[in-house]
């Protein structure tokens, strides 16, 4: 996921990762990995219970969350679900940059459009994309 | 177990809150700000 970040970045897309560990280990694991996401602690499992995604199989460590990715759309509509309790079944990079472009590719400014260059008006009506391109400028 | 099935494609997530590694509080939507997100479930550090 941490390879994912720059293109977030530029695309202004997020990422967030729910994990039962507590926030100290949350905090050591995003700092070795250089993540700038956030994790977000649900150590009692409740959130991961309320959703019906807890495994446990393992003896030791259950519960656990089945580790599921969901891909949202800008309305919290869930657009792809990766079931990953087997590994093969979790995401790639590029799987998850592909979601990524379908979602966008759903706002009515995904395509440039040369009305934006003829007035800022016509900017701010594009879907609130003026602003980027005021902010760029 | 099967998840909760109204997790599915073309339905809403649920505009969960939870606290970060800091102790803030985060809203779902807050985070998201009106763009797009990956929701990763981590299973922990074993």
């Amino acid at each position: 996921m941490r390879d994912l970040q720059p293109e977030l970045r530029v695309n202004y897309c997020k990422l967030v990762v729910v994990t039962v560990d507590d926030a100290e280990t949350s905090r050591e694991l995003r700092n070795r990995i250089g993540a700038e996401f956030p994790f977000l602690i649900d150590a009692d499992r409740t959130f991961i219970e309320a959703l019906d995604i807890v495994d446990y199989t393992d003896p030791k460590h259950s519960p656990i969350p089945i580790p599921y990715t969901f891909v949202l759309d800008r309305n919290r509509e869930i657009y792809r679900i990766y079931d990953g309790w087997w590994f093969v079944g979790r995401p790639t990079v590029e799987e998850l940059r592909m979601d990524l472009r379908a979602v966008m590719s759903r706002r009515p400014d995904y395509s440039y459009d040369r009305a934006w260059d003829e007035s800022l008006e016509s900017r701010e009506g594009a879907y609130g994309l003026g602003e980027v391109l005021i902010k760029k400028k | 177990m099967k998840m909760r099935e109204d997790l599915k494609p073309g339905n809403k997530f649920p505009n969960f809150e939870l606290p970060d590694q800091d102790g803030e509080t985060l809203q779902l939507s807050q985070r998201m700000r009106g763009w797009p997100i990956i929701v990763v479930f981590y299973r922990g550090v074993w």
